[in-house]
């Protein structure tokens, strides 16, 4: 497909679509497709997202523009405790990020080695898009993390004791490795990305801080995990913009 | 009465070589070779690694201390013999090499060309086939120094350290004689006659080299010992422009004449036979494989019979712990149980 497309722009993706406008759930009978805007469609799906919705996103790509949010809670899921022995890393984009003391250094490369598991699903679905032809494929930047651990911390206590979790001596992994791990997952999603002729979309530098955490206005409350709200409305403009009125390349 | 009337008989080809040949009469040494509660030091050429895993379920303590992180073990291992030692040093397969590794280690040699920048990352030419290179020099020059910490904290540990020496042949360096583990250009980087050149050690270039490297080890472990062997494994290639094979002999006939010296002089170091027992002319002929090149694993359990028989042992052979996985899953298990609580969506993974 080359140019631009007739119909609303899909975005199909898990939790971190759902700020978007994306449903996590629907009532069986509703879907795949739900209106978001004039401007957006969102495929819906049961969750967990399974092959069954990624193959739905196929499905629906004919003569498309889809923007795909693909997990984005890595490295809370695998790292959110600190690690003994602490390790840490150098992000290639920003080298000069002091290093935590007394922590393994662990290369980078073996880092988004780790991560390639979880971006096997992705690739397989952007080499079916891409042999389509007939579409569009971006994949869209997850949320940096938060600044703020100690609204993470007040989550654990709060939900701790259901697991039998010791937090006297359990600890957060610290903010700036958890932020180093998340830019590490968006350059591999980046790099999955241009491997499959996609266009990468970043998350844009006006939602972060000045040392590129997710501003406070763009959190939950309660959810540290994810973007709110506005984060969502404002991310599909900035879709709209980069996909309907900026250059980019056509997959085909 | 002449000497010989009164030589034991393994003093005598036909006595000891011809019959009765026991590999763990080779070697005469007052006391046992290694000791329970040495900590054990080791480098060396490709069939240095072999011993690692007897000396292990032996029970003798292996000092290591450069592993990945535990997090990570789930990646593929990095290449080419670097997680196989104490440090992630590689292969070492030459006593210039060896002595290089300390010296840079302790900061007293930086060599020129001590970095390829290419589009894979920031290659170290001292450990051009690692898997996960550095993709920033500045995380290039803190990885490095992380694995300097850890070769000399090796070495601070060091009881015994035993080294296989394999190859007099090496390419180095024209502008500071650093030297490089492989050719530049076979594994990584790029040859250039310019900047890079063939030298063939000789007997006592290695000799000067371990006792080079033997000062430096003194200054960091206390009281160490030092066990050398030679390897038997003979050359892929060889630069001389000779036939390969005439060139191998030569290589490891300087090597061993080199140990013997070495031997000789420094009353801490003690030669071990492993070329011996694995290429003497009584050795059978499955020691080597088809290629007459890479060792048997029968050679490598005679080798280590021979090696262990010399040791404080009790017999027991130990299959080496690792509860790495399980508090791997642990730590895991607990980052995973507590962000669902807020994001179902980590129970995917």
């Amino acid at each position: 497909m080359i140019g631009e497309s007739k119909y609303p722009i899909l975005i199909a993706g898990a939790s971190h679509a759902c700020c978007m406008g994306v449903p996590l759930t629907v009532e069986s009978g509703i879907g795949p497709l739900l209106r978001i805007d004039e401007h957006f469609d969102a495929l819906v799906g049961t969750f967990p997202r399974d092959d069954a919705y990624w193959e739905s996103t196929v499905q629906q790509a004919h003569g498309r523009d889809i923007v795909i949010v693909w997990r984005g809670n890595q490295h809370y899921g695998r790292f959110l405790l600190r690690e003994t022995p602490p390790f840490d890393l150098v992000v290639p984009s920003h080298p000069q990020l002091p290093l935590e003391a007394g922590a393994v250094l662990v290369p980078f490369a073996a880092v988004k080695e780790f991560w390639r598991v979880t971006f096997i699903g992705l690739e397989d679905m952007l080499q079916r898009l891409a042999s389509l032809g007939t579409c569009r494929a971006f994949v869209l930047g997850t949320p940096p993390p938060i600044r703020e651990t100690t609204v993470i911390q007040a989550e654990l206590e709060k939900h701790s004791h259901y697991f039998d979790i010791e937090l006297k001596t359990a600890q957060l992994t610290p903010r700036r490795v958890f932020w180093k791990l998340w830019a590490s997952i968006q350059l591999s999603m980046e790099e999955v990305a241009q491997k499959y002729n996609a266009r990468f979309i970043p998350v844009p530098e006006h939602f972060k801080t000045e040392d590129e955490f997710l501003k406070s206005v763009y959190a939950q409350a309660i959810d540290y995990t994810h973007a709110n709200s506005l984060y969502g409305t404002e991310m599909r403009h900035h879709l709209l913009k980069e996909i309907r009125e900026g250059q980019l390349n056509a997959s085909v | 009465m002449h000497p010989y009337k009164s030589a034991p008989s393994r003093s005598f080809w036909s006595r000891s070589v011809a019959s009765n040949f026991d590999a763990a009469q080779l070697f005469s040494f007052e006391g046992p070779l290694l000791r329970k509660r040495d900590r054990i030091v080791s480098a060396g050429s490709c069939f240095a690694a072999n011993i690692i895993p007897s000396l292990e379920r032996s029970g003798f303590k292996y000092v290591r201390t450069e592993e990945r992180h535990r997090i990570f073990r789930s990646i593929p291992i990095e290449n080419m013999g670097y997680p196989n030692f104490s440090a992630a040093y590689g292969n070492i397969y030459t006593s210039k090499q060896l002595l290089q590794l300390i010296k840079r280690s302790k900061g007293d040699f930086n060599p020129i060309e001590d970095r390829w920048i290419t589009e894979g990352g920031v290659i170290d030419p001292f450990r051009p086939g690692l898997r996960y290179p550095a993709m920033s020099e500045r995380e290039f020059e803190v990885l490095r120094a992380q694995h300097f910490n850890a070769v000399l904290e090796a070495f601070r540990q060091c009881d015994v350290f035993i080294f296989t020496l394999g190859l007099t042949e090496c390419w180095i360096s024209k502008v500071d004689g650093a030297i490089f583990p492989a050719c530049p250009g076979t594994i990584s980087g790029t040859f250039d006659s310019a900047k890079h050149e063939f030298y063939n050690l000789s007997v006592s270039e290695i000799v000067d080299d371990l006792v080079g490297f033997f000062s430096e080890l003194k200054s960091l472990a206390r009281s160490p010992r030092v066990i050398l062997t030679v390897s038997p494994v003979p050359l892929v290639a060889t630069a001389t422009g000779d036939h390969v094979l005439t060139a191998s002999i030569y290589s490891k006939s300087v090597l061993r004449v080199a140990a013997q010296e070495f031997c000789r002089l420094e009353p801490a170091a003690t030669y071990f036979p492993s070329y011996e027992i694995v290429a003497g002319p009584q050795a059978p002929s499955n020691y080597f494989n088809e290629d007459r090149r890479e060792v048997s694993t029968e050679a490598v359990e005679a080798v280590m019979a021979a090696f262990l028989s010399n040791c404080e042992n009790d017999g027991v052979c130990r299959e080496p712990q690792d509860d790495s996985n399980e508090r791997i899953m642990l730590e895991i298990e607990r980052s995973e149980l507590l962000t669902p609580s807020v994001c179902e969506e980590a129970m995917v993974e």
